[in-house]
């Protein structure tokens, strides 16, 4: 399974290495990498494609493991931080930051966004999981998330209303989606983030696991759940924040990569489903992304507008599926 | 026995509602302590303060000194584990990586199990009888088999207090009760158990101690016995007193009712202060294993001072061989020795002048009565003023009663009860003014009285789980100790014979004759007895499994049944329904264990079928088995299950009505009646005989 994953990666790589405006043949890519090469297939190569390329496979399987995280604190398979409304928090706060802080300067700065990013979806977090002490059921809690979701995307769009277009532009394609315009510093950002989490989840694996039997049982097995419990948000948070950052909300991989990986390794335990959910994230993003740009080319889609096309069916099936 | 978890002004509740305060209670190690009270009273409050879900009002936790709020939560869950009444839902998990999970505060930083937690994961699987789950995904599997999974996990977290919120919910009968069983196995080996119930039956039958909680009033706690006493459960629930005496009076009288003292035998002296097990008593006072001196059956030189306390309970201070657990081989040996000394004497005092005969000889000697006399008496009856038939089974009793004797008024003058009957069948047959013989064939318990007739073979019959009861000479001998009494009762001309007994536990051994000879499961012949428990149930049904396959009695060999599964008086009586066949008297079947004994009979001689009679339908189900087996049908349904003969004096009376119709009723000549409009159903009843 996981040799397949990484096949479907290694491929997936390749591939949105080599297809493109300008295709750039396997040969050719050997060649540059290796130092050769003409300046533009160079330039294409190493500074647009490559750099975008790292960024899917670390930002696709950040999403994922995002996702896997709130499902399992949550206890429940549909949450992710799309559906929770964590995105459209960081979404409000990073419209918020342009607005108020870059003072429309175009040039707004990476760190801006992803401190912003960041921000937002923990404020939003921090909602839903107090909101989630105050009800019960899971299906209010999410019903919950999309109402806060809905609260910040309001939000937003007033404050868009009265913005100015040039102070809001960079928004227009962050909302949107997008794993382009990437450069290595962004690359290099992402992976000490995506990095520092995944260690951190891989050592919380243990108590995440205990998890699965619900917050009560995991308390009476040993596990100091107020702790985990603000570790997990934290990291889940950490790693969506840091997709959105960079690649504005991206809908959809936080909950079906998870599930889909669940229905094929029958399993949600953590040591398995932590590497398995980033790779397939990756692998999910890898070729969203190639579709994104190739489908449609020269015009390139919303990465958000192709994974909800591959995802929310894979939604709708879970739910229809889903025993009760 | 220590003090192990204490409550200490213990107050628990939520921010904006006190819903218990202020209590302060001691609670043993390997004690089962149960909390019942009413809907939202505050068990599962209680139970979750204690383990630590909720957080307390006040007080504290204290476990071996150790004030568990203090504790780390690994430390604590090390202490205590929990099966909680919420639903849960892991994704994909097998019921092994559940029960695993209780390894929890075990394993190391990945939580990677060692072999040893392995070890420990499928014990506590097969303790639940979830082994065959292990692989099925937990979302899977019924209720009953989640929480039976749950309480699995909750062992394999091996801790010294196990906390269970209404562990019985979603549980079957037979599963509600082997948890039972489990959790006292798990409290003798010292674990605790606290658990709250609704079932305030089994949590009468299976606590040390109970607690009454309700909200916002002060807990009680007391044994079940006190609980009973004090009628806290028609307070407790605020219950019509009506409904109340309805529901628990027969409870009450079992376990603290003073008629309990009748029945202070080994196995359901539940009024006996140490009650079950001697659990909890001082182990260098008296720990034998029942409630009186095995030895006092050695007579007065056990050396101890024997006296009946009040709860009926013979109490051996100081005696001979300590009653201590440890000396339980040598007491056991001493009482064999006795028994030995028992059996020889009574072959030497037998006091009837019995025909020196052997069983085999018995058994030849048995005829049918004569299909002539049948014949002769059913003339007889056509001929009596009324439409054929219409006396129904008196008619045919009648018949059947003219053949085996000379027709003639009858009286019933005895009835033969196999070991012990003083109470409802000597009033019933006081009232019909039948005489009752009663015989005792083996009781294990010392008594005084002159009126029963002492044939021990020895003193009680060995355990059938573990092997034969008793060795095929024995059987032998105490089948012709039954002959032997019917002979008695020929001598003395008795009319009819009904066989009852009393003993302790026969209805087991009666359900293992049954199922050997009928072939039919054990759990379709064993019935509640004279009333246990289900969980006492069940182990009965594995008792009749067990000792029917630990023996291998032969089907064929109706003797060797009753040696390796019956007991005394099942081989006595069966010994009596033989003699009356010889001796031509008619024998009436009482309950299940009469009619376990007459199957034997008649397997042994099926000739022997032509003398027995039915009473009432006895509502153990392996009476109906026998009775199917034996191809007779019982005249009355009376919902009675007493035995001692109880059932017999009823068909004394059908029996009666039947000879007194032969005698009494005018003919038709007598009557002048003109009967020829009969002659048609005449013919037709004819035809119908041949």
């Amino acid at each position: 399974m996981f040799a397949a994953l990484a096949a479907a990666m290694l491929v997936g790589a390749l591939l949105c290495t080599v297809l493109g405006s300008v295709s750039i043949a396997p040969g050719k890519v050997a060649e540059i990498l290796l130092g050769g090469g003409s300046g533009a297939e160079r330039n294409i190569l190493t500074q647009i494609r490559l750099p975008r390329m790292c960024m899917t496979v670390l930002l696709g399987g950040a999403l994922a493991v995002s996702g896997y995280l709130l499902q399992t604190f949550f206890g429940n398979p549909i949450a992710g931080p799309y559906v929770l409304g964590i995105s459209s928090g960081a979404k409000l706060a990073v419209c918020a930051a342009l607005l108020f802080v870059a003072g429309g300067e175009r040039q707004s700065s990476g760190l801006l966004m992803i401190l912003a990013a960041f921000g937002g979806a923990l404020v939003t977090t921090g909602a839903i999981v107090l909101l989630s002490h105050r009800v019960r059921h899971m299906a209010s809690l999410l019903a919950a998330g999309i109402m806060v979701g809905y609260i910040c995307n309001a939000v937003t769009d007033f404050l868009v209303t009265f913005a100015e277009d040039a102070q809001i532009v960079n928004l227009r394609g962050w909302s949107q989606g997008t794993f382009s315009g990437m450069d290595w510093g962004d690359v290099a950002a992402a992976a000490a983030i995506v990095t520092a989490a995944m260690v951190l989840t891989v050592l919380c694996s243990k108590p995440i696991g205990a998890f699965e039997l619900g917050e009560a049982y995991a308390a009476s097995m040993g596990v100091d759940v107020k702790r985990y419990r603000v570790i997990l948000i934290l990291l889940s948070s950490l790693l969506s924040a840091c997709v959105t950052a960079f690649a504005g909300p991206v809908s959809f991989v936080g909950i079906a990569v998870p599930f889909l990986m669940r229905k094929l390794l029958r399993s949600s335990r953590p040591p398995v489903m932590v590497p398995a959910c980033f790779l397939s994230g990756a692998v999910f993003c890898l070729y969203s992304d190639l579709i994104a740009r190739m489908a449609f080319a020269p015009t390139e889609l919303g990465i958000s507008t192709v994974t909800s096309l591959l995802g929310a069916p894979v939604v709708i099936y879970m739910l229809a599926v889903r025993k009760r | 026995m220590e003090d192990f978890l204490s409550l200490r002004r213990f107050s628990v509740g939520y921010p904006d509602r006190v819903v218990l305060q202020n209590i302060d209670l001691e609670i043993l190690r390997g004690e089962i302590l149960t909390v019942i009270g009413p809907n939202g009273a505050g068990k599962s409050t209680l139970l979750k303060s204690i383990s630590g879900q909720l957080a307390l009002l006040g007080g504290s936790v204290v476990m071996q000194g150790e004030d568990l709020g203090k504790c780390s939560a690994v430390e604590r869950a090390r202490k205590m584990a929990v099966v909680l009444t919420e639903h849960i839902r892991p994704e994909y998990m097998s019921c092994r990586e559940v029960v695993s999970a209780g390894r929890y505060p075990y394993t190391g930083r990945m939580g990677i199990l060692q072999p040893r937690d392995k070890e420990i994961v499928e014990e506590a699987m097969a303790r639940m009888k979830v082994t065959e789950l292990a692989e099925r995904d937990f979302n899977a599997i019924s209720d009953g088999q989640k929480q039976r999974v749950l309480v699995a996990r909750a062992i394999a977290q091996d801790t010294p207090v196990l906390l269970l919120d209404e562990p019985t919910s979603y549980l079957d009968l037979r599963y509600r009760t082997e948890l039972m069983e489990t959790l006292k196995g798990l409290a003798r080996e010292g674990r605790t158990v606290l658990m709250s119930l609704h079932e305030i039956d089994l949590a009468l039958e299976v606590s040390d101690r109970i607690l009454c909680v309700q909200e916002g009033k002060s807990v009680w706690c007391g044994s079940p016995r006190e609980v009973l006493e004090q009628d806290r459960i028609r307070d407790l629930f605020g219950m019509p007193g009506e409904m109340y005496e309805k529901l628990f009076r027969e409870t009450k009288s079992r376990l603290c009712g003073s008629d309990a003292v009748s029945d202070h035998t080994f196995f359901t002296n539940r009024s006996c202060k140490y009650f079950p097990c001697h659990k909890g008593a001082d182990p260098e006072k008296f720990n034998c294993l029942f409630c009186y001196c095995p030895l006092y059956a050695m007579g007065p030189g056990c050396g101890g001072n024997y006296r009946l306390t009040r709860n009926g309970v013979k109490d051996c201070t100081g005696c001979l061989v300590p009653h201590r657990r440890e000396n339980y081989e040598r007491i056991m040996e001493k009482l064999r020795a006795r028994n030995r000394a028992v059996s020889k004497t009574a072959a030497a005092t037998a006091d009837v002048q019995f025909p020196d005969t052997t069983l085999r000889q018995v058994i030849s000697d048995i005829d049918s009565p004569s299909k002539e006399m049948l014949e002769l008496v059913r003339g007889d009856l056509s001929r009596l003023a009324m439409p054929p038939g219409s006396l129904g089974k008196i008619e045919t009793t009648a018949a059947r009663m003219a053949a085996i004797q000379k027709p003639r008024s009858v009286t019933a003058k005895q009835a033969v009860n196999m070991t012990k009957g003083l109470t409802g069948m000597s009033s019933i047959a006081a009232q019909r003014g039948d005489e009752v013989q009663v015989v005792d064939v083996g009781i294990a318990t010392p008594y005084e009285c002159a009126q029963v007739l002492d044939r021990r073979i020895r003193l009680g019959t060995d355990n059938i789980v573990k092997g034969p009861a008793m060795t095929t000479e024995e059987a032998e001998k105490a089948v012709m100790t039954g002959v032997s009494l019917a002979y008695q009762a020929f001598v003395e001309d008795v009319d009819i014979v009904g066989v009852g007994e009393m003993g302790i536990g026969n209805t087991t051994t009666s359900a293992a004759v049954i199922s050997v000879l009928t072939g039919a499961e054990p759990s379709k012949v064993t019935g509640f007895g004279g009333g246990i428990t289900e969980q006492a149930y069940l182990h009965k049904v594995q008792c009749v499994q067990r000792a029917i396959e630990v023996n291998k009695p032969n089907v064929e060999d109706p003797l060797d049944v009753l040696a390796k599964v019956g007991g005394f008086d099942l081989a006595a009586m069966c010994g009596v329904f033989l003699g009356c066949a010889k001796y031509g008297i008619p024998a009436v079947i009482d309950g299940v264990i009469s009619a376990a004994a007459a199957l034997c009979a008649v397997k042994m001689c099926p000739a022997c079928r032509d003398y027995l009679f039915p009473s009432h339908q006895s509502v153990e189900p392996g009476y109906m088995a026998a009775m199917e087996a034996l191809g007779i049908e019982p005249w009355f349904k009376l919902d009675m299950r007493l035995g001692e003969g109880s059932g017999c004096t009823m068909s004394f009376a059908v029996m009666e009505a039947a000879c007194a119709i032969l005698e009494r009723m005018a003919t038709f000549e007598k009557a002048g009646i003109d009967d020829s409009y009969l002659e048609e159903i005449r013919e037709a009843e004819k035809k119908e005989l041949e």
